[in-house]
Formats: C-alpha cells, sequence, structure tokens
C-alpha cells in the first residue's frame, strides 16, 4: 500500500511541475513575441528577399547582411524569385513567413502588388525592412537611395561631361524599367536638371524591362534614329549595361551615363563607353539593414522611418 | 491523504519548481550551455576568434541623456559582435580637455574611436595625427574638418530650420503676429550648435514678423540655461518664445517658462525624460528629437566594418529628426 502512495505522490509532483513548466514558458513566449533577448536573438530566422537572382548589385546587398548575420550568428537566408515579376516575389515572401522568418529585409519589386503580402507578414508579427526600395506598405525602416537627388547628381554629370566635349546642344535619350519606382524617380531627377539647363532636348523615356540586351537592341535603334543624339542614360545596373554596349557599337560617339558598379559596367567604364557611373551602397543596404532588422527584433529603437545610403561618381579618366 | 502527506508533497512541489525558475532564467542568461537544447536549431558557428579591438566612444559630455542613448546604441551593437568598448567624455564641454582625452586613449592603443567633436576647427589636427596612426574615426553627432570613415549625424541646419518653422506655427496657433524670440546656446565652437542656431535664425529672420536675439551659450547646463532664459523673460517684455539649443539648455528654458506660468512658447531639442515631462506640463510645445541611440548603434557597426576591412559605405548618413509635439 505504501509502494502506491509513493507513486500516486511521485504522479502528482510531476504532475503540477509539468503544469507549471509549460505555463512559464507559455507566459515567456509570449513576451518573446514582442521582444527577443539579445541572448536569443541568434536563434531568429531572417531573410532577404531581392527581385531578381541575376544581378550582381543583390549580390553586394547580399554581402552585407551577409557580413553582418555572421558577425553577430544569426540565421540567415538569402532567396529571389527565379525571373523578375511581383507575383513571384509574393510568392517568396509568403513561403518565408511559413517557414518562420522572424524578420525579413525585402526589395520591394512592385510597391503596390507586394505591399497585401508584406501586411499579412506584419500582422505574423515578422519585422519587414526595405533595402533598395519600399512598397506602400509601412515597415521598420527604409535603407535606399534618395533616387530622385540621385537622378540630379545623374543629370548634373551628364551636362559636365557634355560641357568637356564642347557640346552645346542635341537630345538625350533615358532608359528605364517599367514598374520600377526608383528607375522612375531617378528619371525624374535626371529631367529636372537638364529640363532647367534648357540647352538639350529630352526625348520620351524608354521602358524596359531591365534585361541587358533588350536595352541594347532598343538603344542601338534610338541611335540610328535619332541623328543628333547627344547623350543616354540608363538608370539601373541592366539598362547601364545595355546602354554602354550600344554606345561601343557606335564607337563611344554618344556620352553615356550609368547605374551601378558590375564587373561588365567597370569594362565600359574603362573603355569610355560610359563616362560615368552612379555608385550605389548596396552592401551598406544589406550591412546596416541586417543590423536594423535585428534592433527591431530585440525591441529596441530602430531611428530615422528612411535611411538614405547616398551615392558616389565614378569617372572614366 | 494524510495532512503530512500533503504538506511533504506540496513542499516537493514548491522546491522543484523553485530549482526550475532558476534553472530557466539562469538559462536565458546563459545561452551557450541550454539555448540549443530549447530551441533545437543547427546554428552556423559563430566565429570563435575575434580580434581583441580597442574601440573608444568619445561624447561632448556624460550628463544629458541625449549621450546615455547614443552610449546603449554603441553597447547593443557591441555586445551583438561581441565587442567591448569604453565610454569617455570631458567632465564639462570643454574643447581642450576632450582633445586631450582623444590623445589618451590613442595612447592606450586605440584601434577605432566613435567621436563627436566639440570643435570643428580645433579638431581637426588632433584627428588627423590620430588618422595617421591607423586609428579608424566614425563620427557620430558631429564632425572635425577631417574626413573619418563615415560621419552619422543629423542635418543640424535643417533641424534648426524644422525646430524655427514649428515655433512660428504654435505661435500663430497662440494668435501671436510680433515679438522678441530668444535663443539659449550651448557652445560657440560646437559645430551642431552653429548650423543649428543658424538654421532656427535664417528661418525667423526670413519670416520678418519677429525679431530674434543673439544667442546666449550657457555650455548645456540646465541651471544655468535656467538663469538665463529667466534674466531674458525679465528684460524683454515683449518675449514670445524661446529656442533651447540641445537637451540641457532646453531643460533650463522649460523650467523658466514654467515658473513664468507657461506664458512664453518654448521649443526643446531633444527628446528626454526631462523634456517629455516639459511638454506634458506645457511648458514646451515641440519637441526635436534627433537619433541618438541610431547614431551609436549603426556607428558602431561602421567601426567593425572598417576594422574588419568590411565596405562602410556613404561618406555621411543622415540620422534625421523626428518632431514632437503635445496633443
Amino acid at each position: 500500500m505504501k509502494r502506491k502512495k509513493t507513486i500516486i505522490d511521485i504522479l502528482v509532483i510531476t504532475f503540477a511541475f509539468l503544469l507549471f513548466t509549460i505555463w512559464y514558458r507559455g507566459n515567456g513566449n509570449e513576451e518573446n513575441a514582442a521582444h527577443t533577448a539579445m541572448s536569443l536573438i541568434k536563434y531568429q530566422k531572417i531573410y532577404l528577399i531581392t527581385t531578381n537572382e541575376e544581378y550582381q548589385y543583390w549580390d553586394y546587398v547580399n554581402q552585407g547582411a551577409t557580413d553582418m548575420a555572421t558577425s553577430v550568428g544569426i540565421d540567415y537566408t538569402s532567396v529571389a524569385p527565379t525571373g523578375r515579376t511581383a507575383a513571384k516575389q509574393v510568392e517568396v515572401i509568403n513561403k518565408a513567413v511559413d517557414d518562420g522568418a522572424r524578420a525579413i529585409l525585402i526589395a520591394a519589386d512592385d510597391p503596390k502588388r507586394i505591399s497585401s503580402a508584406v501586411e499579412d507578414a506584419k500582422a505574423r508579427g515578422v519585422k519587414i525592412i526595405y533595402v533598395d526600395a519600399p512598397a506602400n506598405e509601412e515597415a521598420i525602416t527604409t535603407l535606399a537611395t534618395d533616387n530622385f537627388d540621385a537622378g540630379i547628381i545623374a543629370g548634373q554629370t551628364m551636362l559636365s561631361e557634355l560641357e568637356k566635349q564642347g557640346i552645346q546642344k542635341g537630345s538625350i535619350g533615358i532608359f528605364s524599367v517599367a514598374s520600377k519606382q526608383n528607375t522612375q524617380l531617378r528619371d525624374a531627377g535626371f529631367r529636372k536638371v537638364i529640363m532647367e539647363d534648357n540647352r538639350f532636348a529630352l526625348l520620351d523615356t524608354i521602358l524596359t524591362n531591365g534585361e541587358p540586351e533588350a536595352t541594347k537592341e532598343a538603344a542601338n535603334r534610338l541611335i540610328s534614329e535619332n541623328k543628333d543624339l547627344v547623350g543616354l542614360l540608363g538608370s539601373n545596373e541592366g539598362t547601364s549595361e545595355g546602354v554602354g554596349n550600344a554606345i561601343k557599337a557606335d564607337n563611344n560617339r554618344i556620352i553615356g551615363i550609368g547605374f551601378d558598379k558590375t564587373d561588365e559596367i567597370m569594362k565600359l567604364l574603362k573603355s569610355g563607353s560610359l563616362k560615368a557611373i552612379m555608385v550605389q551602397n548596396p552592401y551598406t543596404m544589406g550591412y546596416l539593414g541586417m543590423a536594423e532588422a535585428i534592433a527591431a527584433l530585440m525591441g529596441k529603437d530602430t531611428g530615422p522611418s528612411y535611411i538614405n545610403t547616398g551615392i558616389t561618381i565614378l569617372q572614366n579618366e | 491523504m494524510s495532512i503530512r502527506r500533503v504538506i511533504i508533497n506540496t513542499l516537493v512541489i514548491i522546491t522543484a519548481l523553485i530549482i526550475f525558475y532558476c534553472w530557466y532564467n539562469s538559462c536565458i542568461k546563459d545561452v551557450e550551455l541550454t539555448s540549443t537544447a530549447f530551441y533545437g536549431k543547427n546554428q552556423q558557428a559563430k566565429p570563435e576568434v575575434k580580434k581583441d579591438y580597442k574601440i573608444y566612444l568619445i561624447t561632448n559630455e556624460k550628463a544629458p541623456q541625449f549621450w546615455e542613448y547614443m552610449n546603449q546604441g554603441v553597447s547593443d551593437m557591441a555586445k551583438l559582435l561581441g565587442l567591448s568598448f569604453t565610454w569617455e567624455a570631458p567632465a564639462i564641454q570643454d574643447v581642450n580637455q576632450q582633445i586631450e582625452l582623444l590623445n589618451q586613449v590613442v595612447d592606450s592603443g586605440a584601434d577605432a574611436i566613435l567621436i563627436s567633436v566639440l570643435s570643428a576647427d580645433e579638431l581637426t589636427e588632433p584627428i588627423r595625427q590620430v588618422k595617421e596612426k591607423g586609428v579608424k574615426i566614425i563620427y557620430v553627432n558631429s564632425p572635425s574638418n577631417e574626413k573619418g570613415i563615415i560621419t552619422l549625424a543629423t542635418n543640424n541646419y535643417e533641424a534648426g530650420k524644422k525646430a524655427a518653422e514649428n515655433m512660428i506655427e504654435e505661435l500663430e496657433l497662440a494668435g501671436l503676429q510680433e515679438g522678441t524670440i530668444g535663443i539659449v546656446s550651448v557652445l560657440k565652437e560646437n559645430p551642431t550648435i552653429i548650423e543649428r542656431d543658424s538654421g532656427f535664425m535664417d528661418v525667423i529672420k526670413a519670416d520678418k514678423r519677429f525679431t530674434v536675439l543673439d544667442p546666449v551659450y550657457t555650455g548645456g547646463d540646465p541651471k544655468l540655461s535656467e538663469e538665463a532664459a529667466t534674466a531674458l523673460i525679465k528684460k524683454h517684455p515683449e518675449l514670445v518664445a524661446i529656442f533651447g539649443s540641445n537637451e540641457g539648455a532646453s531643460i533650463g528654458v522649460g523650467n523658466a517658462i514654467m515658473a513664468d506660468n507657461n506664458r512664453i512658447i518654448g521649443v526643446a531639442f531633444d527628446k528626454s525624460d526631462a523634456t517629455m515631462e516639459l511638454l506634458n506640463k506645457d511648458s514646451i510645445k515641440v519637441i526635436i528629437a534627433q537619433n541618438p541611440y541610431s547614431m551609436g548603434y549603426l556607428g558602431m557597426a561602421e567601426a567593425y566594418a572598417a576594422l574588419q576591412g568590411f565596405d562602410t559605405g556613404p561618406s555621411y548618413i543622415d540620422t534625421r529628426i523626428s518632431v514632437i509635439r503635445e496633443r
């Protein structure tokens, strides 16, 4: 009989203990839903979702995010949709949330079309940081180039390059990407400067899908159709490669200004097919973006809602 | 069940719970030992051996909460990266003391210094010499004329303009169309203050309805600032508003306005417990809040990038402001 009693005792004790631990840990987790203690930050999953795997630009963003993540020791995954479509990016975002992402760095493909996916992720407690391009839905912070400003600098650079060559008139063409807000803002900043200058005619912006090959063909056509063409702007990596290669095929007769630093673009800059490039800071977007994602997970002050990561001008000399 | 059994069982349960509680809490602090067991995830191991960098944060002073927030930001990023650092500041806002401090930390073998300079001109040469020794310089809050790796700061001219615009708005709301405006400022040489005050004065002067007095410099001490603000109120019966150029000056301004029954419009710089309380009491109408935590947090990340040879990106990051108003 005594043995039976002891067994009952042990059972009661174990049961009470289990109840308590379940309650206590449940409680603890509720707090953790809002803030993660610094010591546990390493056990949180953070994702970087870019718009397209193919661009070297995203490698730099990824490298920055990786360096910060590795230094802190956090679980980090980088994914991108294959092919540049908003619908595919939405799928990738939803999958990251299902896979347990606690924070996501997103470069928005289309500010409108991915907003609902971002809203859903936020509703599930996921912290969102935009890098390079924000969606309409509000997030913790955005680390990006002030693209209108960058366009103004590109316009000023175009004018000074034309002046160096003694060119006082002619027409200028712009290549931009449909559905990409950042290239459109650069376009607007660029136009403002050229228009205020009043000496050059601005052609209608040509929208491409951002692929170098398609841009090159369109630029070739533009060059042959406009005999007075003196300058071309590529407003992102793909269009700059296309513009540079078309200018190269035309014996570097036309002034090319581009955006972003890649091996291919650096070659075009060296050979004079591009006279200057506007270099953004994708590494910093990833590096400090990851730092801000971690701050958000810890419930710390994430500071400004927008960080302009700036640009620098690289010139052919 | 006998009473004795119940008591013994209860005691055993309580003891077990206490032991569990202690163990669980200690395991939260001591992740290395236990969290893998809890979360059972595979981790890419954190690089075990990290170079023992000597990193310093040198601020204008220590007392205002502004610097505490900055120090907290630096400290949080340092802990995340497994680095240690030391926070130093002159006892009062004194340029020579800051130069001395800078040289001291360099002598003790600093690898990187996050610094907010008290004078752009006077710190330029000392910083140049420090750079020659290979020390990485990250400017937080205010840079010297010598180039650093990066500057993380408020655009103070724009922030000063924003303060003035908000003051004019408040004056209009109060139905005031004329009068004199005072400035309780900090230190003449301080580059952030020079920018902030000139942005403020440019907007007020352009408005033409109000007269702005020359700034009174109090070193950012709340007590001295209060005395200065009280003196302004007494001397200028037509005074309608006062701007405080930093946290300490703003606390003084707010207290002087409170003693004057909130008759005058106060606009403050920097968010702290004290300025927020003055805002709630209506002795301050608007606070221009900077982001000192981000300057420190992101600044430390950039210092680490510089030490590791990573890309440090732009030469300047505007950490921006927000405007806090009473409701």
